[in-house]
Formats: C-alpha cells, structure tokens, sequence
C-alpha cells in the first residue's frame, strides 16, 4: 500500500511537471512572437517592446522555463494583460464555483444514469433495453452546449421557470443538468454491463436460491455490487465533465472557471488563458490521484503491485 | 461442389452456419441490428450531403442578403419556400437552410481527418510498443499514461488560441495530434496479443522485415477495434469542432459551422429560436450516426456477442 501510494504520488508530479512543460511549449514556442500574443494583434510596438522586456525575452529560453516553473511551484501564475489583475487570484476566484457546478453536475449524471442502468440491465435485451440504449447514444451525440441553450430556450425563457444566468442557488440547476443529461449516459452504459455481470455471479444466485425476495436480491446483493465501476469512472470522468463545464458555464453567465477561460479567448489574452489550463488540468490531476487513493482504500481487491 | 462427406452434419442449416466467414457473420450480425442500420444511413446520408451541399443548396451560405432581414434588420422566419428562406435566415440575413448544408462538410471533414491523424499516430505508437516490447514499451506507455491524463479539451482550445491565421486544416490538426493516447493503447494491446500467433512467429522465423510483419500481418489482424475506437472518435471529433466553434475559436470566417451558427444564434433566442435548433439537430444527427455505427460495429465484431 505504501508503495502503491509512492509511486501514484510520483506519477502525479510528473504528469503536472508534464502539463507545465507542455502548456508553456504551446504557449511560448508555437506563435513566432509571444509579444503579440499576450498583448493580442492590435499592440503597438512600444507595447510589444515592453512586454517583452517585461517577459525576459532576451534571456535563453531554458532559463525563461526555469523561471516560468519556479513562479508555478510558488503559485504564481503572472498577470493577465487587459486588467494587470494577478492570474492566481482571479483563477482561485472562479474555481470554487465550477467546483460547485461540477458537484450537482454529478449528482445529476448519477440521478439520471443510475435508473436508467439498472432498468436497463434488469430488462436486458428487451425492447426497453434497446430502447434506454438508443437514448443513451443520444444523450452523448448531443453537444451539451446545445442542451443546455434549450433548455435555457424551454425551461428558463418560455416557462421562466429557472432564472436565464447568472449565479444564484436556482441558476446551478439548468447548467447541471445540461452536463447531467450528456454525462449520464456513460454511468447508464457502465451500470448496465457491471450489473449484467454480477448476476451470474454465484452469491447472486445463492440469494435467489436461499427464497430472498427479487427486489432484495436485485438492490443488496447485486446494485452494491456493480457500483464499484461507477465510483471508477467518477474519476476518470473528470476531464470530460470539465469539457461540458467550459461551454455551459459560458452559456448561463455562471462565472466559474470555463466562463474565465472564455473571455480569455475572447480578448486574446494568452496568459489567462494558459493560467486557466495549468490551474485545471493540475486540478484534475490531483482529484485523479485522490479518487484512486479513496478507492484504493474501499476495494481491498485492488492490486498495489 | 459440395463438402465432402467425412464428417457428416445433422442439419443443413446447421451446414451453412459453418462455412460462414467471420467477415459474413460480421456483416450478417450488423444487418440484424436496425439501430446499428440506421446510424449506418445517417452517416452514408451525411457523406453525400457533405459532398453534394454545392449543387443542393438552394442559395449561397456566405452571401448577406439585402431582403435576408426584416425592416427591423431581424432574422426571417422559415418561409417553407425552398429557393427562398426555406428555414428563415440569420441576423445577417445568409440563408439558413444553405448554412446547414454546407455546415455538413466542415463536420465531415473535421471529423474524418482528425480521427485520421489520431489514429495514423496511435495506430503506429501502439504497434511499435507492443510489438518491441522491453524498455521501449515502457518508455511509450508512461508517455501515453501521461497524455492521457491531459483534459484534451483544454489543450485543445490552448493550441488552437496560439495559431493566428487559422484554417480549417489547423482545427482538425490540433483535434488529431493531441487525441493519440487512447487508440494507442488499444493497439498495443491487440498488438501484445496478436504477436503470440502462430503466423506471426512463423513469419518472423522466414525472415520478413519488422515494418512488414507490423503493417501485413499484424495490422490487418487487429483491425476490428481500431475501426471501432476510429467510428466513436469520428462521433467526438464532430462534437470537439462544434464546441471549438461555438466558442468561436473553430473555423475562420466565412467557413460554415454548425457550432458557429448555434453561437450566433444565442443571442436571438428570444425572438428566433429555430437559429439555435436547426444546427443542434444537424449537429445531434450527424454525431448520433457515427456514435451507432460504431456501436453497431463493436457488437458485430465483437465474437462473444449476441450470446
């Protein structure tokens, strides 16, 4: 165990070291002037020469990455170059809130996923079955911005149930759901086959044989069973949950870290922009690890070899 | 000709069901499959509308049309008249149902050359490691861990926003060069397996080349997933262009795109919602086809299914 968790630490600080070499590569390395980058297209020549200056143009460029991984390690991010703000600051400001999306945006891919696997596995190869399966591809064929503008079009606009954006204990729901609704389908498909095959599973049919009722069968002996893939792709589903959370958070106005990331993109501003990437792709990196050490905790099955 | 009679067998049905080919049993599975069917239309109907959307539009999808608007400058509603309107136009008064049509070739084109370029790169990363195995195997499969942790949406959008003059080649290419790692996993597992084989062993024994055994002997054998894995990116790849474009950092203007026009119409939702509809729908239906197809494909491959 102690060793599972050593190397699992060690992994995750070269990914990060490997998310922050990279992010500045792209950011520093690709456009032939990174003066005009950050100070976007329109920048007079003073600027730029500023800028520069400012960047430490003139110095080699591995000392400008030393120096670019230093500020990170220290939690400096730099400035952004519209309002001069610090990038950390405004980055911390905005997390909290996409965190707090991302928590009901879960509950709701879990609330609709859930069911929809279990019913499905209990009718297998039914004509609910196919049909839940159907929905299923349809929910991740669809883009979850596109969810989420109907359901801003239908729920909020036309019934004004749901306020239209904006930040506020009512707003989280329609922007959750909308990530909720693509999502689940995975939890649906994965619940489906882990709990097809926990049926076949012996203890499964010693229940059924010993007279237990089939409803106690179905949720003590075989649902607590087949969660244990879902709690796995909790984790692994935290990239893809972020993708839907950049789009939607533009389209309600909820001002959490995808909104952030796209008024960066909007202004041009590289900085933020590569502030936003570093502090989340970090972020999701470390909620990998701390989902893989909780699992490692609760399943004794898994190997630490 | 017949079989020879050494071993006979009960029934002729029986008979038939053993001089299937795996490819027969394949494509015969598939058929049974009406969902499966369908996603394959949806996706032979979007090929041909890509490649035909020039001849079928019925106006252009770049030009602003002075009577495109109301008096108020506001988008039109659907007139049903298809040389004229047909689905409305958008606040610049370009021609709605036009748009949608030639929105289908950047979908298409997005989709098939990213999932080209991920593939050609992890096809190629995956037989190698699984094939060579030892320190090098190692090496690629702690890169590949390590890529695949990456949220690729977000370095997707950071490579995009530092190209300055984009194309439409530049957004399929970011899409293909940072999607890699999963396919190449999947290949140098197939590739692990497949080594094994017999035919594999003997055809090193003769002597024939490692690029040749790689791509005449095992490639073709470890297919089957790859052309799955390619299917379901091709479905994600579309979805990936339309949110890049809908954040508009996607295809340059006066390019086309389903998400472009979904941004645009967000700010008229109030009046015209149908701007935000019609893509949606195209963008569902284009991606709901190849999301079936490959479904379809991975049971029909697949040999354990259908039990």
């Amino acid at each position: 165990m102690g060793s599972y968790l050593v190397r699992r630490l060690f992994w995750t600080v070269i990914t990060i070291w490997a998310i922050l070499t990279v992010t500045y590569f792209i950011a520093y390395l690709v456009p032939s002037d990174p003066a005009r980058l950050i100070a976007g297209q329109h920048a007079s020549a003073a600027t730029l020469a500023s800028i520069r200056r400012a960047l430490g143009l003139n110095r080699p460029l591995w000392y400008r990455y030393l120096v670019f991984a230093n500020q990170f390690i220290h939690g400096n991010l730099g400035y952004d170059f519209i309002m001069r703000r610090t990038v950390a600051g405004q980055v911390l400001q905005a997390a909290p809130l996409t965190f707090y999306l991302a928590v009901v945006a879960v509950c709701f891919e879990l609330i609709i996923g859930i069911p929809i696997g279990i019913i499905a596995a209990v009718k297998r190869y039914s004509f609910v079955d196919n049909f839940l399966r159907f929905l299923s591809i349809l929910g991740i064929s669809m883009p979850t911005y596109w969810v989420g503008s109907m359901l801003l079009l239908l729920v909020a606009f036309k019934l004004g149930w749901l306020p239209l954006g904006g930040v506020s204990a009512s707003g989280v729901i329609l922007p959750a759901l909308s990530v909720g609704i693509t999502g689940s389908a995975f939890y649906a498909r994965i619940l489906r086959s882990s709990t097809l095959e926990t049926m076949r599973m012996d203890y499964v049919r010693t229940a059924r044989a010993k007279g237990a009722k089939e409803s106690l069968v179905l949720f003590k002996h075989t649902i607590r069973n087949s969660l244990i893939p879902v709690i796995t792709y909790l984790g692994l589903d935290l990239g893809a949950l972020l993708g839907g959370l950049i789009v939607t958070e533009t389209i309600f106005n909820w001002s959490g870290l995808g909104f952030l990331l796209n008024q960066a993109i909007g202004n041009d501003d590289g900085s933020l922009i590569m502030g936003v990437t570093l502090f989340s792709a970090s972020a999701i990196v470390i909620m990998n690890l701390v989902v893989d050490i909780v699992y490692a905790f609760l399943d004794p099955r898994v190997s630490y070899s | 000709m017949s079989l020879p009679a050494v071993n006979p067998v009960p029934t002729q049905s029986l008979a038939e069901e053993q001089i299937r080919t795996p490819l027969q049993t394949a494509v015969r599975r598939f058929l049974k499959n009406k969902l499966a069917v369908f996603g394959l239309v949806l996706v032979v109907i979007m090929i041909l509308l890509a490649i035909f959307a020039p001849s079928l539009a019925p106006m252009s999808p770049y030009t602003s049309y002075p009577d495109g608007t109301t008096m108020q400058g506001l988008p039109l509603n659907p007139t049903w008249q298809w040389h004229h309107f047909f689905l409305g136009t958008d606040a610049s008064g370009r021609d709605e149902m036009s748009m949608l049509l030639y929105g289908t070739q950047v979908s298409m084109e997005v989709g098939f050359m990213a999932t080209l370029i991920t593939l050609v790169i992890g096809v190629v990363i995956g037989l190698i490691s699984g094939y060579v195995g030892g320190m090098l195997d190692n090496v690629l499969m702690r890169i590949t861990d390590v890529v695949l942790a990456f949220p690729l949406f977000l370095f997707v959008i950071l490579l995009r926003s530092v190209v300055i003059h984009p194309t439409v080649a530049t957004v399929y290419e970011v899409i293909g060069i940072l999607g890699w790692a999963g396919i190449a996993r999947i290949t140098r597992g197939q590739t692990l397996a497949a080594r094994k084989l017999e035919y594999v062993e003997s055809a090193r024994a003769v002597g024939v080349r490692t690029p040749s055994i790689l791509f005449k002997h095992i490639f073709p054998n470890i297919m089957g997933p790859i052309v799955v894995y390619g299917t379901l990116l091709i479905a994600s790849n579309i979805l990936l262009e339309s949110a890049l474009s809908f954040l508009s950092i996607g295809v340059p203007d006066p390019t086309v795109s389903w998400g472009k026009m979904i941004n645009l119409g967000l700010s008229w939702y109030q009046t015209d919602p149908w701007l935000i509809v019609w893509p949606g729908i195209a963008i569902a239906l284009a991606t709901l086809g190849f999301n079936l197809l490959g479904d379809g494909l991975s049971d029909a491959l697949n040999p354990r299914a259908g039990e």
